[in-house]
């Protein structure tokens, strides 16, 4: 009697268990999907569509988009590489700089360590794009409009700012380690290349990925910075898409969604440390 | 106080210009041309600078559909002598000169609507322009010249060349008409489909249409929010933008004479559309494929997005370009009823007696066209461009790749003789029934407040069927949202300045 | 004044010569890279302060004389480009102050080190000293310049911009000049006044909900995950993650499709046989609906990364103490309750707050949802009722150019906030075990 109301009671927990779970991945599934289909609609409009399908399906915009940049107007092909191109670079160097930030910014205790740390925490508040006029003026000082270089420069340069998930990370790593490695005589500059790094790999490993997915969604700096349509990155330039061609955005962003979906899918155990040390310890 | 000192430093060095240049008279053939005017026309001195390439911002659709290539590369050959060549400049093309400019990142030679062109000319981003010696002066009427008038110093500068004529037209498929139009639609038997004469024939077409049996789901849709198209139901009946002649911001006339007649039949036409759709500035671009798909026989917009309509024509698969290019039709407007109501008379009353029933209706319009940068290190090879870009043979050529109504007299001749109806926008504009947009820089502040009024109006004939209380049931009340729409521009407009 | 005649008296003349030009001390005592450096870095801030500096920090303060004349092709200056550089300036100067003050230190330094007897420092020891005991600021430099240049100097021209009149119709080539007028315009509690008053108790809203449902959900679908009889997590967790992955506008334009007018939603609504819905439309009823999706599609987004770091610290809690609850007879919901949600909103403090923080300046949502609308209907003054401050700051500030009242409206935005979030952190049990090491 009692073990038949223990496997109801398993069983439907089990029925509300999948229940979730398939309403769950629906609703993150659903939009995605939409997307792909739209981007095989053969009209290539929005409003051609039978609810949420194409009427009829073709290959064609994926086609175009990498043949036919309508008199220059949408090469998503460059835009697709300026985008690389600042995605790796401004990873690489922000990477660099925020983990050394975090890393010091954990391990040291220097003069004036407080009030920068209270400082990034007030610089952070700050809504960013009412700095964008500043911004674009010092890049017109620097020669750096409509140039790659403007934003990687930008995003590396404003990455420390939120060095506190790295900090994080590093707090968690056990303090005898750096102490046994000081009492070998080891320098700090050997004790951060030799033993730190290769210890985070996972918050390296999410700090690139995060800093390498920014440029593929920043809209406005990128927009005001870079001028010819040569010079855009992949988000300016689905943004800049008129509704007419939805199935072209559509196909763009479910281009660039592939291999950014990939890296998320190859390194998710790294994303979820990562995460995780960089919010136990603030 | 630094102000107020400028200002006298700048006073008193035009003094000192005048007095210094008063020696010379101009030789000129358009009349009274003035020191100042000199003054400010001294760069254009006709020689042209040698290697300059003039960098040139056009508009999206001319490039898609491959006129600007075509303008360029014949520019190119033309002055290949001369040592000057031009570039199409591939940034976006509602780029921002006063952001640009100053940094020299914006274009030299930009082609736009006047209200964004003239938007800059406040500032002085763009130059005036010496049209009085320019070819196409003559050809082009006065009104296009005010879209692009600005004034310094009490005298009147021109920081534009028109270039054509933009307005409502009403696009239809010839093929969609119904069959029997010739006998159940043309009481008047003058060969043109009632419906496309009168607005109240128009509605009594879509009311059939909705009880369906005829070839399109809907009769007539458009986007009844639309600031630029719905306007002109309100100055048909007396209303306005801006007080003298659009320029005197502190006049907003919307709410003037008798305009509340013209939102009312905006609403009626809302009521009767019975669609949510049209309530969405997303809807023009729907429109295209509506059109193509037969969802609406006819919509009213710009000519300069025919093409749009072909290209979804052909991309349903029941034309091919050609056929596309043939049935697509663009007309004038139908006339508005003296009654200022859709219903009131007989459609078929308002077409046989159209001079006392109807009147003409007056739409907004604007003129495109080029404005040279203030910025331009090439300012005379920029004016040969635009020279060059608004000849006559380049105006012929842009209709033909874009289908636009050129605002050249000449062009607009020749171009009415194949094809009638582009003739027609030049002929409305002549006869001042088109409305050109204020080109001063608070008509920025028209747009939105003006299409949050235009959608609170046209959601009001579903309010009763939500079960909400209606806004706008009688004209007092519709004045009384004109009238705070007016309110709302002014404080937009004073408030913050 | 006594104690500096006595460190007058005592010092070398190196240490004289180092104050005088800076690194000619150094060179002096055959330090000969270091006084390099010192004497380059010299010259070029002489160099730059000749030609540029000086007149930019003129400018800062008149913000331009001379009104250019385009027309007439009469030159002139550029208030906004003269703040920014003079501002550039002020930061350079103080910069070359702590220059010279390092750089007498040194000399000091080396001087002291001779009176003691010990040899003088070679290069390469300063370069070991600069790799080990001061790793610190060697490392911290570059991330130091770097956001001095691109995040302090915006913000604090953003905060001076704040206190000019420019914007309107002060706009280049017309000069501005410094003035309280922005703030008095905000304090007359007029049109601007009664906009922001709304704005922000829907801002607040909007933080505080978006916040603790994102948190909720993502808790959520991680426990969900954890259950015991699930079975093939991993493959369950990859839809959250396609989310995660997806660049965060697209999705935000996807959305705005989706509920738009003409879009699929509505369609089946129509077909259905339904009114219409306006969900993102310019009209009064789409307040609440277009809110709703605001809230929707701000968790569609952001519960991922919640519920992959809720993972983690899911699995970082001692097992044992279920064990122990479960023998106690603690039901599932009393272990929830008692121990994993105390753990977890403990372990998250942190990340709340910079949750909250994002939320409140959430741009995005809004922006790629409704761009454009502005709700005349309900008395928002350039804002739409769905705006959240940071939103109708665009509006004023980017689409209308009212440069300084947007600055001024930022600055309160900031304040609040700072404060807000600096109370809670600061109290926060993270914070005050931050010095501790595990």
């Amino acid at each position: 009697m009692k073990k038949k109301t223990i496997s109801v009671r398993r069983g439907l927990d089990h029925v509300f268990t999948y229940t979730a779970l398939i309403i769950m991945a629906g609703i993150f599934l659903f939009p995605c999907l939409w997307l792909i289909l739209a981007s095989f609609s053969k009209t290539g409009s929005l409003y051609d569509f039978k609810g949420f399908f194409p009427q009829a399906f073709s290959f064609q915009t994926f086609i175009d988009l990498f043949t036919d940049d309508v008199n220059g107007l949408y090469p998503y092909k460059t835009w697709f590489f300026n985008t690389l191109y600042v995605a790796v670079c401004s990873s690489c160097l922000g990477t660099v700089l925020v983990l050394l930030t975090a890393y010091v910014m954990s391990r040291f205790r220097f003069k004036g360590r407080d009030g920068m740390k209270k400082t990034t925490l007030v610089l952070g508040m700050f809504p960013g794009f009412m700095g964008m006029t500043a911004v674009y003026i010092i890049m017109t000082q620097l020669g750096l409009i409509n140039k790659l270089e403007s934003l990687i420069f930008f995003y590396a340069a404003t990455t420390p700012v939120n060095y506190m998930v790295q900090k994080g990370y590093f707090d968690s790593i056990p303090n005898t380690i750096f102490e046994a490695a000081r009492l070998d005589g080891a320098t700090n500059l050997e004790v951060f290349t030799k033993i730190t790094l290769p210890l985070s790999k996972p918050m390296v490993v999410y700090t690139m990925l995060t800093q390498f997915a920014w440029p593929w969604s920043d809209v406005l700096l990128p927009k005001l910075l870079l001028k010819d349509r040569d010079m855009w990155t992949v988000a300016v330039g689905l943004f800049n898409l008129p509704e007419t061609h939805f199935a072209r955005f559509a196909a763009g962003s479910v281009f660039i969604a592939i291999p950014i979906v990939i890296l998320y899918f190859c390194l998710v155990k790294h994303i979820v440390n990562g995460l995780t040390a960089g919010s136990v310890k603030g | 106080m630094k102000k107020v000192l400028s200002i006298l430093i700048a006073v008193s060095m035009l003094l000192v210009i005048v007095s210094g240049c008063s020696g010379e008279k101009p030789d000129s053939t358009a009349g009274n041309v003035s020191d100042l005017y000199e003054q400010v026309m001294a760069r254009f001195d006709g020689k042209l600078e040698k290697g300059a390439v003039v960098k040139v911002l056009e508009n999206d659709t001319a490039v898609e559909l491959g006129y600007v290539d075509q303008l360029i590369a014949a520019f190119n050959e033309a002055f290949q002598d001369k040592g000057i060549s031009a570039e199409r400049m591939n940034i976006d093309q509602y780029s921002d000169l006063a952001t640009d400019g100053p940094y020299g990142y914006g274009p030299d030679v930009w082609y736009q609507a006047n209200d964004i062109l003239m938007k800059y000319a406040d500032n002085q981003h763009l130059l005036p322009l010496p049209v009085y010696s320019m070819e196409c002066y003559e050809q082009i009427p006065e009104s296009a010249w005010n879209a692009y008038a600005t004034d310094m110093n009490g005298e009147t500068f021109y920081c534009g060349i028109p270039l054509n004529v933009q307005s409502g037209m009403l696009y239809y498929i010839e093929s969609m008409l119904p069959a029997n139009w010739k006998t159940e639609w043309d009481v008047n038997s003058n060969g043109k489909p009632d419906f496309f004469e009168t607005y109240t024939a128009l509605y009594a077409y879509s009311e059939a249409c909705k009880k369906g049996g005829q070839t399109t789901k809907y009769g007539y849709l458009d986007e009844t929010v639309d600031t630029y198209f719905m306007s002109g139901y309100l100055m048909t009946y007396g209303g306005y933008i801006f007080g003298d002649n659009g320029t005197n911001a502190s006049d907003i006339g919307l709410a003037a004479g008798e305009s509340y007649k013209g939102a009312r039949m905006i609403q009626q036409w809302a009521g009767q559309m019975n669609n949510t759709e049209i309530l969405d500035n997303t809807f023009s671009s729907a429109a295209y494929q509506y059109l193509a798909d037969g969802v609406m026989l006819c919509t009213v917009t710009t000519p300069d997005v025919s093409r749009m309509f072909i290209r979804s024509m052909v991309s349903t698969g029941k034309w091919t370009e050609e056929e596309a290019k043939a049935d697509l039709k663009m007309i004038t407007v139908p006339r508005l009823p003296v009654s200022a109501d859709l219903t009131a008379d007989k459609w078929q009353d308002t077409v046989m007696n159209m001079d006392t029933l109807t009147v003409e209706t007056t739409m907004m319009g604007g003129i495109n066209g080029y404005g040279i940068s203030s910025y331009t290190k090439c300012p005379n090879a920029s004016l040969a461009f635009v020279e060059f870009a608004t000849s006559y043979e380049q105006a012929v050529l842009r209709n033909e790749y874009l289908g636009v109504a050129p605002a050249r007299a000449d062009a607009a001749a020749k171009i009415a003789e194949k094809d009638a109806t582009v003739g027609i926008l030049f002929d409305r504009l002549d006869r001042g029934y088109i409305s050109i947009m204020p080109a001063i820089t608070e008509i920025g502040q028209l747009w939105t407040p003006a299409e949050s009024f235009l959608i609170d109006l046209s959601t009001d004939p579903y309010r009763a069927e939500r079960g909400e209380e209606r806004m706008y049931e009688t004209d007092a009340e519709i004045q009384m949202g004109l009238e705070r729409l007016v309110t709302q521009i002014r404080d937009a407009i004073e408030t913050l300045s | 004044m006594k104690k500096i005649t006595d460190f007058l008296r005592w010092t070398p003349w190196q240490v004289k010569l180092s104050m005088l030009v800076m690194g000619l001390g150094q060179l002096c005592y055959g330090q000969i890279m270091k006084g390099l450096f010192y004497l380059t870095s010299f010259g070029v801030i002489l160099t730059y302060f000749i030609y540029r500096g000086f007149s930019d920090i003129i400018g800062f303060f008149t913000l331009g004389t001379r009104e250019e004349n385009l027309w007439l092709g009469i030159p002139g200056d550029n208030s906004l480009t003269m703040l920014i550089l003079g501002l550039f300036a002020i930061f350079i100067l103080i910069f070359a102050v702590v220059l010279y003050i390092t750089n007498v230190k040194d000399a000091v330094f080396t001087a002291r080190q001779l009176q003691a007897g010990k040899p003088i420092r070679k290069f390469r020891q300063t370069l070991q000293t600069a790799a080990d005991e001061k790793f610190h600021m060697t490392a911290l430099a570059a991330p130091v310049v770097g956001v001095t240049i691109f995040s302090i100097l915006p913000i604090v021209f953003m905060i001076l911009i704040a206190f000019t009149d420019l914007g309107g119709e002060v706009v280049y080539p017309k000069l501005a000049n410094w003035s309280f007028a922005a703030w008095k315009k905000i304090m007359s509690l007029g049109k601007i006044g009664g906009t922001f008053v709304k704005i922000l108790g829907w801002n607040i809203l909007w933080a505080v909900v978006s916040t603790a449902l994102n948190f909720v959900i993502g808790l959520g679908m991680a426990l969900l995950l954890n259950k015991r009889n699930v079975k093939g997590s991993k493959f369950w967790r990859a839809f959250p993650v396609l989310a995660y992955a997806i660049p965060g506008f697209i999705s935000m334009v996807g959305f705005k499709f989706m509920f738009s007018q003409s879009g699929p939603i509505n369609y089946y609504l129509d077909e259905a046989g339904l009114m219409r819905i306006f969900f993102l439309t310019n009209d009064a009823s789409a307040k609440w609906w277009a809110r709703g999706i605001g809230l929707f599609v701000n968790a569609w987004i952001t519960t991922p990364s919640i519920m992959l770091m809720t993972t983690g610290i899911l699995s970082n809690i001692n097992t044992d103490l279920y064990e122990a609850a479960a023998l106690d007879g603690a039901s599932g919901f009393a272990q929830f309750r008692k121990i994993t949600l105390p753990f977890v909103i403990f372990s998250t403090t942190p990340v709340l707050i910079s949750q909250f923080v994002g939320n409140f300046n959430n741009f995005g949502i809004f922006f790629f949802l409704r761009d454009g609308v502005i709700s005349n209907y309900a008395d928002y003054f350039l804002a739409s009722d769905t705006d959240l401050l940071i939103n109708w700051l665009y509006k004023l500030s980017v689409d209308n150019n009212y440069y300084s009242i947007g600055a001024a409206i930022s600055l309160i935005i900031f304040v609040i906030t700072a404060v807000l979030s600096l109370a809670v952190y600061v109290r926060s049990a993270a914070y005050k075990q931050e010095d501790t090491y595990q």
